[in-house]
């Protein structure tokens, strides 16, 4: 089965690049493809000038990826997680506190993960991606399943992380109020295609539409009618 | 593969593994009280079943048939079976609740003093209710008849030694002229054996047998190591990190044959335990006898053997979809391990043909079984040949099994692409 179909995007350093897509699109294959997980059948890919499935080393040290529903393991302390990563990325005590800062879990972070909330696990999560500064942050659906404050917490971080360090983000989600707020370019993806791409004012204008919502449903409307 | 990155993951592996508490308890604690408990609950039934004794006496006129019968009654008593003496052999016969009888039958006085007959006691055994406790009552009786038998022959030889006028003789010699010493015993080399030399055979069966023990847990750990992480969402972001697959894999495998060393030593311990409690219900001692350099031996073989185990199964449990194919690879697996396992316990490996041994070496069981088996025959040789086959053989099988699979297969095993 073919998840991406000719997919063509580029991305610019500093830029935060929504991907917005209903289930099932390739958003998720995308960002595996880019964080270097999936061999692309075809094709070129490219994250700071090197393959990430075949560079797979060189580009650990810029790629920062966060999975869909990625988990914390129940029997580490929010603090214990930090440690550990630091450690396979070779990091030191700097980035265990940048780590426990952007968690923004303070004292929590000494307690068991499986005492956490939805919404603590995935700003560790977040935390554990971002506290080594990656050149690129690859973040899928990064609030999914969250309640709104957890959900506004995390992109709070994510555009704060964004500002202060410069970093290219690639973010796919399913919500068009986040990727609005968040990003510089968002790419319309269904089926596996790229079906349009620009800046959210753009391509609300472009579409006569009142925000991103209308937008996909405009892009992507002949094409639901024939799949559908 | 970056041992820094290695340690960082075991540590992490090893650090949940002792904060589970409930896997603790099953791994460590549970073998060694749950054998304890059995091998004291055997020896509480063992010693609450009775054994029905029945004395009938056919040559009721004769003082010594009365003498031989209430002897039998009172040491048969007194080694703690129920004995009760019946005037009618037909009745007792059709008596399902006599386990054992022993008929002293008519003419057995006639018998006994005459110098051309034996005199026969007869033990009537019911089939398909023997147990050990009814053939330990027959030897009781055997043991009874056998000092009654002296005591006759000490007499008849008295007798005919006098009115032949005979000064020195010994009743022993005339009975039984010819015997077979008590046995010695001897070490490996000739040396006089000690305790542990004529133990050491039953411990090395117990510790081969031990192995079957550990081979599930170990699996199930490894299995709940790779699919388990896969399916608490928490492996993505490590192979997306500089973790490595290699590492990854190699850690799980590492971690898995720790915690069945860990269980090895355990069931060790509670099936040491159990056979003490069942030796000493039955009159023997082997506390005592364990050998360090063995239980060390064990040990390595132990961790090495689960690391093969674990690393033949790894290529099958990374690529299946779920925990339940898994389970059946890995059990299929530590079910032929387990065969032959048992099969250490009553074969001696060390003594097979050698045609049929150089077969059986293919499998990396056989070596686990040689090593401690050769370590009876103080074979240091065949020992260290095992270890050190076992030991390339499960890093070659770690290093082939993470080499020949990549990120993509361990990740997407179960997922489909979105």
């Amino acid at each position: 089965m073919r998840a991406l179909r000719g997919v063509t995007m580029r991305v610019s350093e500093g830029e935060i690049y929504g991907l917005v897509g209903p289930n099932g699109s390739g958003k998720t294959t995308l960002l595996r493809i880019l964080a270097g997980l999936v061999k692309p059948s075809s094709g070129v890919v490219r994250v700071c000038g090197y393959d990430p499935y075949r560079n797979f080393e060189e580009t650990r040290r810029y790629i920062g990826y966060l999975p869909e529903d990625a988990n914390t393991y129940d029997l580490l302390t929010g603090y214990e997680h930090l440690e550990l990563y630091a450690k396979i990325y070779g990091l030191g005590e700097d980035a265990i506190r940048y780590g426990a800062e952007l968690s923004q879990l303070s004292e929590r972070l000494r307690d068991l993960a499986s005492t956490y909330s939805r919404g603590m696990k995935r700003r560790l999560l977040l935390a554990l991606v971002l506290m080594r500064k990656p050149r690129v942050a690859l973040l899928d659906e990064p609030t999914s399943g969250l309640d709104v404050h957890a959900s506004v917490n995390v992109r709070n971080t994510i555009k704060k992380y964004a500002l202060e360090t410069g970093a290219t983000i690639i973010v796919s989600s399913h919500n068009m109020l986040e990727i609005e707020f968040l990003c510089t370019r968002v790419g319309l993806i269904y089926s596996g295609v790229i079906v349009d791409e620009g800046s959210p004012r753009e391509l609300i204008e472009k579409y006569s539409a009142s925000n991103l919502e209308e937008v996909f449903v405009k892009a992507v409307g002949e094409l639901s009618r024939e799949r559908y | 593969m970056n041992a820094t990155k290695l340690g960082v993951f075991l540590w992490k592996e090893l650090k949940e593994f002792t904060r589970d508490r409930k896997a603790l308890l099953v791994t460590l604690l549970l073998p060694p009280l749950a054998l304890s408990a059995i091998g004291l609950v055997t020896v509480l039934l063992l010693t609450q079943r009775q054994v029905f004794v029945s004395i009938v006496n056919m040559d009721e006129q004769s003082e010594i048939a009365i003498s031989v019968t209430s002897r039998l009654l009172s040491e048969l008593s007194r080694a703690g079976y129920s004995v009760s003496e019946a005037g009618d052999l037909e009745t007792v016969l059709r008596d399902p609740s006599i386990d054992l009888i022993v008929v002293v039958p008519s003419g057995f006085t006639s018998n006994v003093t005459s110098l051309d007959r034996v005199a026969f006691i007869e033990v009537i055994k019911r089939a398909g209710v023997s147990s050990e406790q009814v053939d330990a009552a027959e030897s009781t009786v055997r043991s009874i008849v056998s000092a009654i038998s002296t005591e006759f022959s000490v007499r008849k030889i008295s007798t005919l030694a006098e009115r032949a006028g005979i000064g020195t003789y010994s009743v022993e010699a005339v009975r039984n002229p010819v015997q077979v010493k008590v046995p010695v015993y001897i070490g490996v080399h000739g040396e006089p054996a000690r305790i542990e030399d004529i133990w050491r055979p039953f411990i090395a069966k117990l510790l081969i047998l031990s192995f079957s023990f550990v081979v599930t847990p170990a699996s199930s750990y490894v299995i709940d190591g790779i699919i388990g992480e896969r399916e608490r969402k928490t492996m993505e972001m490590l192979l997306a990190s500089p973790l490595g697959l290699t590492e990854f894999l190699t850690v799980k495998v590492l971690a898995a044959s720790i915690v069945g060393l860990v269980a090895a030593i355990s069931d060790l311990m509670g099936l040491y335990v159990y056979v003490a409690v069942l030796m000493a219900a039955i009159g023997g001692f082997i506390l005592g006898v364990l050998e360090p350099g063995l239980i060390l031996l064990h040990a390595v073989i132990s961790f090495l053997t689960i690391l093969a185990i674990t690393s033949i199964s790894l290529p099958f449990i990374s690529r299946t979809k779920g925990i339940k194919s898994a389970s059946s690879v890995a059990s299929l697996i530590s079910t032929m391990g387990l065969a032959f396992f048992i099969a250490g316990w009553i074969i001696d490996f060390y003594k097979l043909p050698s045609t049929l041994l150089k077969i059986l070496l293919f499998v990396p069981y056989t070596h686990s079984i040689l090593a401690i088996q050769a370590y009876v025959y103080r074979d240091h040789l065949v020992v260290a040949g095992c270890t050190l086959v076992l030991l390339v053989l499960s890093t070659t099988l770690v290093f082939i099994s993470t080499r020949t699979l990549d990120r993509e297969k361990v990740l997407l095993a179960q997922t489909y692409y979105t």
